[in-house]
């Protein structure tokens, strides 16, 4: 008996462009665009600081307290959006912020990332006791809030912003990890692999040239949408007085300070907050066209 | 001839896609009539369960349908409100559809499922329904009705399933009862428990059915008349025995020809070559020509309407009205 | 029965693992015997007090030890409060509950409604609304949200309290501040939860039935659509839990959460250990509760 099963409603679709288009691809999505727009802006910001900052950004101002932005009654065109309780441009503060932001996001993810790889494929290509000790740690991870592991470190290690890089990249590579050992484990059992492998193949030489290709495009998506969880965590932590020390500038921190003063002075935390927001939608939105483009099997 | 339950004519369904708007069923007409069994025959993507979804009201919700009319009994189906439409549904005509596997709600007992269309319908009170379902249960054939009233769904066979299916679908007496391939996910001795079934169902009770199948030995076990669909056209109308004794479209001839006979030793199933076209890239003229032997450059050119062959027995096909026909 | 001791056991080298950092952590803050003795102690009198508070040890030993006190739940006395650290923690735990719950219910009441509402009108107007409110929602700091709402309903049109706990018109803006990041993220599991479960055959039943659609959506829909939603929300504790030091900070509510941030700022090493083992304890109980509610919501389960 023939065996013909009747499929749902399913019009059959063009097959995926590949990588030629990525840039039609990235002007057909609106919200693609819009995230690429702002990493490019608030990168360029980061890089230019000093010469796009009409301030010094650490420098106080005892005479200019809490000046209003520009066009509040007593604001003026010289500290656009205003100024803090010690007289710092609250502008010239947003743009040197962002590059902690940055720095902090950016290189805790690769640090995440590193350890994460290294510890999944222990755990997916070596196997036993590897994969035994390697994901009851990572079980360890999931169930305690990262925060509070930060803390903690934070806590003995004191705060500082290589301390604060360390102390995220060290609790956010379990997630790579699990992705980098599932992957793993089902490259392993292909064919061309084990044939490698029974011509004497190299473990290392297999690592490169047959897991982590298959592991790039979910760990890209992975990295770059945990940039925007990153700098929030970055400015929640320096919110909480435990990440970035003044004199350094960071939007947390920035809000920390503005915390105070919100019943008089609303600019001061508003402004920072709406950075970060901005960035973090900017990352979010870029991480996501990102995920369509490459279409790596993400499990949520 | 008796009366005429269901009567569809020029039915045309509709997908949005991507791509744009997608049609999958073209103008198609036939008629159910009491007490008979129609069985709608074709392959994957020919149409046919989107027919029956349409006749049903429930389409996917980028699916409408577009153009003719669907007459159950006197009333006009497809300008009904939804709320009318309800009352139908589940009750006048229902449904069991391929999968017994996943058509039933995995989180709610078989007791819940079947007193749900009683209470609705029947305006049972919980009591009324719930004998009422053991009553449905006994008659599919199941012994233990009490008992597979608390299951849960996968604690069934999948034969059990199906019938639990059929008693939820026969449960408030409807006039026709459409069966989307309500055999292929079972095993062999289990489908024909299930025609078994439906052929009792067919001698004890003035329900019409309407089978969905690409399975042509369904059809025979079971059909008073079948309709013949590829790429969401009629391409031949005939009773089950005309079918099986002189079918006419090349379409037809080649699914008989591929189906297995118990005596025959072959080393091969002759298959129709290629595949049902897809909506997107349908072919010029008779649709069936680039996969049909007779096919020609005139059957390129020219769509064939359906047409009578002999007597009631209908076909879509230039070559076959020219060459073959012998009274 | 056996599940649940099984799922217990398993929880044995999560706890322990939180005891090794925590060990290692606290062997690194340095000498304990320079901080309890004025500078001008001498030599002999730094030794006899390492060896008699365990130091001169070999280190498993010690960690034997540290076990063996954290069971007791002795956990030393902080030094700020000059009380012992756990009733301490204690004391401030109800605080701490009653704010996630009236988070979490806040969470659910807006995730609910509007992930089904997203999941039927796919594509439409009020989706796009809905799911860009929700990526809305997970990028904003919690702290910064906090600080917003404080603006406008505490400052400009005084409505609640700044900050503090006591009536229930405190515990409203801290609530909607934690809850928003949780409902944000539950909002899009629902929607995407839903939507797979609407493409399902038993679905088509239910209308086939002649059901009404608000029964198709929120009965059979819902129901199995809230299994693999619960299964997440499970891990979503931990980020609740660790929301809760935020928001605390940011309200001056009098919670667990606003002790511990203090106690890191202070280096209070007792109270942070106490801190930490109580919120870790917590989050692995509603995990398991979680993994329980999880069982009686889907039947496919309990008879495997």
């Amino acid at each position: 008996m023939t065996q013909i099963t009747e499929p749902a409603i399913k019009v059959t679709r063009k097959p995926k462009s590949s990588s030629g288009n990525l840039i039609r691809r990235l002007l057909k999505s609106r919200t693609g665009m819009l995230g690429l727009i702002i990493v490019l802006l608030v990168t360029l910001m980061a890089i230019f600081a000093p010469f796009l900052a009409m301030h010094d950004p650490a420098k106080t101002d005892i005479m200019n307290r809490l000046v209003p932005p520009f066009w509040l009654d007593g604001g003026n065109m010289s500290y656009p959006l205003g100024t803090d309780n010690l007289g710092r441009d609250v502008l010239s503060r947003i743009i040197y912020g962002s590059r902690v932001s940055l720095l902090v996001g950016i290189s805790a993810v690769l640090l995440a990332g590193a350890i994460g790889i290294v510890m999944g494929l222990l755990a997916g290509y070596y196997g036993k006791a590897w994969d035994f000790l390697i994901m009851r740690l990572v079980d360890s991870f999931l169930a305690i809030p990262s925060i509070l592991f930060m803390l903690i470190v934070l806590a003995v290690m004191g705060p500082s912003l290589s301390t604060l890089i360390l102390v995220l990249g060290g609790t956010t590579w379990v997630v790579y990890a699990r992705m980098v050992r599932s992957e793993t484990l089902s490259v392993k059992e292909r064919d061309y692999v084990q044939s490698a492998k029974a011509i004497g193949a190299l473990d290392f030489r297999i690592i490169v040239k047959y897991i982590l290709p298959n592991v790039i495009s979910s760990f890209i998506v992975i990295a770059t949408l945990n940039v925007a969880t990153t700098i929030i965590m970055e400015a929640s932590l320096s919110f909480l007085g435990l990440g970035i020390q003044p004199p350094d500038v960071s939007w947390g921190l920035m809000l920390s300070d503005g915390r105070e003063y919100i019943a008089t002075s609303w600019w001061v935390a508003t402004f920072p907050g709406l950075a970060i927001t901005i960035t973090v939608l900017g990352v979010i939105f870029f991480g996501d066209w990102l995920r369509d483009v490459l279409d790596p099997k993400i499990k949520d | 001839m008796q009366e005429a339950v269901l009567k569809v004519d020029g039915l045309k369904v509709r997908f949005k896609t991507e791509d744009g708007y997608v049609s999958t069923v073209n103008g198609v007409s036939f008629t159910v009539h009491e007490g008979e069994t129609l069985a709608i025959v074709g392959e994957s993507g020919s149409g046919k369960s989107v027919t029956s979804l349409a006749l049903m009201g429930i389409l996917p919700p980028n699916g409408e349908v577009v153009e003719g009319s669907i007459l159950y009994r006197d009333r006009e189906l497809t300008n009904l409100s939804k709320k009318d439409y309800r009352k139908i549904r589940g009750n006048d005509i229902s449904m069991i559809f391929q999968e017994p596997m996943t058509a039933l709600n995995p989180v709610f007992t078989i007791g819940f499922q079947l007193r749900e269309p009683l209470m609705l319908h029947a305006a049972l009170n919980k009591q009324q329904a719930h004998s009422r379902a053991i009553e449905m249960l006994r008659s599919v054939g199941i012994s233990d009705a009490e008992k597979v009233m608390g299951r849960f769904p996968h604690q069934l066979s999948g034969g059990m399933r199906q019938r639990v299916m059929i008693a939820m679908a026969l449960s408030c007496n409807p006039k026709l009862l459409i069966a989307d391939e309500p055999t292929t996910a079972l095993d062999v001795t289990i489908q024909a428990q299930i025609l078994t079934l439906l052929r009792n169902l067919k001698r004890q009770s003035s329900t019409s059915i309407m089978i969905i199948t690409h399975d042509l030995g369904v059809v025979a076990e079971i059909a008073d008349r079948v309709v013949v669909m590829y790429a969401g056209e009629i391409v031949e109308v005939a009773t089950v025995d005309e079918l099986f004794e002189s079918p006419q479209h090349p379409y037809t001839k080649g699914l008989l020809n591929s189906m297995p006979k118990i005596h025959d030793v072959v080393d091969e199933l002759y298959s129709i070559e290629g595949t049902v076209p897809s909506p997107l890239e349908m072919p010029t003229g008779c649709k069936f020509h680039p996969r049909c032997p007779l096919g020609d450059s005139e059957c390129a050119k020219i769509h064939p309407s359906l047409e009578s062959k002999e007597g009631d027995h209908l076909a879509r096909c230039i070559k076959v009205a020219k060459k073959e026909l012998v009274v | 029965m056996k599940y649940l001791l099984k799922s217990l056991l398993k929880t044995i080298p999560v706890l322990l693992f939180i005891t090794l950092i925590v060990f290692v952590l606290m062997r690194l803050t340095g000498d304990p015997v320079s901080l309890m003795l004025p500078e001008t102690a001498t030599q002999e009198e730094r030794e006899t007090l390492k060896n008699s508070l365990g130091l001169n040890d070999p280190l498993p030993v010690q960690y034997m030890h540290f076990l063996g006190d954290l069971v007791k739940g002795d956990f030393g006395d902080s030094f700020r409060y000059n009380t012992d650290a756990l009733e301490l923690v204690m004391e401030r735990l109800p605080a701490t509950i009653e704010l996630a719950i009236a988070a979490m219910i806040v969470a659910v009441i807006i995730s609910i409604p509007l992930g089904i509402l997203s999941a039927i009108k796919r594509n439409s107007f009020m989706d796009l609304f809905i799911t860009g409110g929700a990526v809305l929602g997970k990028a904003m700091p919690s702290f910064w949200l906090g600080i917003m709402l404080i603006l406008l309903f505490s400052v400009m049109f005084q409505l609640f309290p700044v900050s503090g706990r006591g009536t229930l018109g405190h515990l409203v803006l801290p609530a909607i501040t934690l809850g928003t990041g949780i409902a944000a993220e539950m909002t899009r599991l629902i929607r995407s939860s839903m939507l797979e479960i609407l493409g399902q055959d038993f679905i088509r039943t239910a209308r086939s039935k002649g059901l009404r659609e608000t029964v198709v959506v929120n009965q059979h829909a819902f129901r199995n659509a809230l299994i693999p939603v619960v299964t997440i929300m499970a891990l979503q504790t931990a980020t609740l839990v660790g929301g809760t030091l935020i928001t605390e900070t940011v309200f001056a509510w009098p919670g667990l959460g606003q002790l511990l941030v203090q106690a890191v700022n202070l280096r209070d090493m007792a109270v942070v250990q106490a801190a930490t083992f109580i919120i870790a304890i917590f989050v692995i109980v509603s995990n398991l509760s979680a993994d329980l509610i999880y069982r009686l919501l889907d039947p496919r389960i309990k008879y495997e």
